[in-house]
């Protein structure tokens, strides 16, 4: 519906510039359009991430059940923005596809006391950190493609 | 419908049919982020509030970021440009910091400035925090630019802003003149002056009568002289050497599609929303009267632009005084909402000055 009613936009638009060209008015054209609006002057550079890791304890020992979470670092991004995850009984963790124009800080931390090996003080990693791959080339002037990011993560014991 | 050919009107038809539909679907564009109210200039013209030292504390960044983050979670930030204003926006310390924090969170962002504290290492880092565009404002060769602006140093500051800008590949900005009595007849050298440093668009606008300017009638040109300015600046465009515009208000009437690149049509509250310093929910930056829709520290930003706004959106109410019998009204709908006062009259009608 939504695809539908862009498409009719895009149409009349169309029409409407077309017609004005006619007239001889087709500076009006590109404003109409928004060819004049900045954001299609101007645009911010995205990419897809997806993000990869193997946590283990410091004697190499795979770590299940951390939890893994995109830092909200400016306070009140819709949850839904960021998904978080856990780590699988082998250690290892994969968030789907973040989107920006890089990825915010990565924090990997205990949720369950005790259980499975420990507990374990919690570690934070910025985007630097992670080996990245490019696995699709970019688009256009703004998307920068797909990208994975992996990274081998060690955990301290609380003491 | 008088003085507009066949041809002209048909087109602003067609145009009409465009707004309509805008202001039905009402897509958020450009955000203004009033980010403070201090300055360190005191210019005769200026319609904002701002002191050096402002009664109102900047408004935290994180306050900002909430409205970014509410409205990140209905629409594609991407397609939100975020014009930080003030005041002066560099007198935010962190303002870098203001700006990488919109940038990450998806939205493009520009700010408006005088330049005078614009350094080339703040240049440097704000660039580096995604800045993507700028508006500079000179207001003339250094006398008359000082005089409006009331500094001496001013006028040397704000070219070395423009050159560096100028000098960035790939940074868009435009620079921004306030036509008024005293410099419209050095318009010329001012078009020269700004070629010569690579400046690709230029931006003229006249003064209207809110904020300190009211109580200055003096800036204000005779209706003769606002009609010279849009020949000047209908001829500038034909020479096609600087991309000239007149600013966004008032309809034109024979001088639409002339002296602008796209036909006359007010879009506050329609895809322009503002923050403003005190948390306002309002719409362009230039409206000084009380048409507050909400305010971020009571209301949600998202529901206040898509709920409310309908001044702004059915501008119907504007059609008394002397709108009220005028045939223009189809394509003018009463005027930029900046020219209205808190009484709903209007301030300035630009067909009356082209008479």
């Amino acid at each position: 519906m939504k695809q539908a009613k862009s498409r009719y936009t895009k149409c009349l638009q169309w029409v409407i510039g077309s017609l004005l060209g006619l007239l001889g008015f087709s500076g009006c054209e590109d404003g109409i359009f928004g060819k004049d609006e900045p954001m299609d002057m101007y645009g911010v550079p995205t990419a897809d991430y997806i993000v990869k890791g193997s946590v283990t304890d410091e004697a190499g020992n795979p770590i299940e059940g951390l939890l893994v979470t995109p830092y909200l670092h400016y306070g009140t991004f819709a949850p839904s923005q960021y998904p978080t995850t856990t780590t699988e009984k082998d250690g290892t963790f994969k968030l789907d596809t973040l989107k920006g124009m890089g990825i915010p800080p990565i924090v990997v931390a205990d949720s369950d006391g005790e259980a499975n090996g420990g507990h374990f003080i919690p570690d934070t990693l910025t985007m630097k950190e992670f080996e990245q791959i490019k696995l699709k080339d970019g688009k256009g002037a703004w998307y920068n493609g797909v990208f994975e990011l992996k990274a081998d993560i060690k955990l301290k014991k609380e003491k | 419908m008088g003085e507009l050919s066949l041809r002209r009107r048909l087109a602003l038809e067609l145009w009409r049919i465009e707004e309509r539909r805008v202001a039905r679907e009402h897509p958020l564009r450009q955000l203004f982020w009033e980010c403070t109210l201090r300055c360190n200039l005191h210019c005769r013209h200026c319609g904002s509030d701002c002191k050096q030292e402002a009664a109102r504390p900047d408004m935290p960044l994180a306050d900002f970021l909430g409205v970014l983050d509410n409205i990140a979670s209905h629409t594609d930030p991407h397609k939100v440009f975020v014009i930080i204003t003030g005041g002066e926006p560099l007198m935010r310390p962190d303002l870098e910091a203001c700006g990488r924090a919109i940038y990450e969170k998806g939205f493009p962002w520009g700010m408006v400035t005088n330049g005078l504290a614009m350094t080339e290492a703040r240049f440097r880092r704000l660039l580096a925090a995604g800045m993507h565009s700028a508006t500079v404002s000179l207001d003339g060769l250094e006398e008359d630019h000082n005089f409006m602006r009331g500094h001496g140093r001013s006028f040397e500051r704000a070219v070395a802003a423009i050159r560096m800008m100028a000098q960035t590949p790939d940074f868009l900005f435009d620079v921004v003149t306030c036509c008024n009595r005293r410099n419209i007849d050095r318009l010329d050298e001012v078009k020269e002056l700004l070629i010569g440093l690579g400046v690709k668009r230029w931006r003229i606008f006249t003064v209207f009568p809110v904020g300190r300017a009211a109580q200055d009638p003096a800036l204000q040109l005779t209706n003769e002289e606002f009609r010279r300015l849009m020949e000047y600046i209908k001829q500038t465009r034909e020479e096609g050497r600087i991309r000239v515009d007149y600013g966004c208000e008032g309809f034109l009437g024979r001088y639409e599609g002339e002296v602008r690149n796209r036909f006359y049509g007010c879009r506050a509250g329609i895809s322009v929303g503002s923050v403003l310093a005190d948390g306002s929910i309002s719409a362009c930056a230039s409206i000084r009267a009380d048409y507050h829709q909400g305010n971020i520290y009571k209301d949600d930003f998202w529901e206040v632009w898509q709920t409310r706004f309908e001044k702004f959106r059915n501008r119907a109410w504007m059609r008394t005084g002397q709108c009220a019998d005028c045939s223009f009204f189809r394509y003018c709908q009463g005027n930029g909402m900046h020219l209205r006062d808190g009484d709903g009259r209007l301030l300035l009608c630009h067909l009356e000055r082209l008479k």
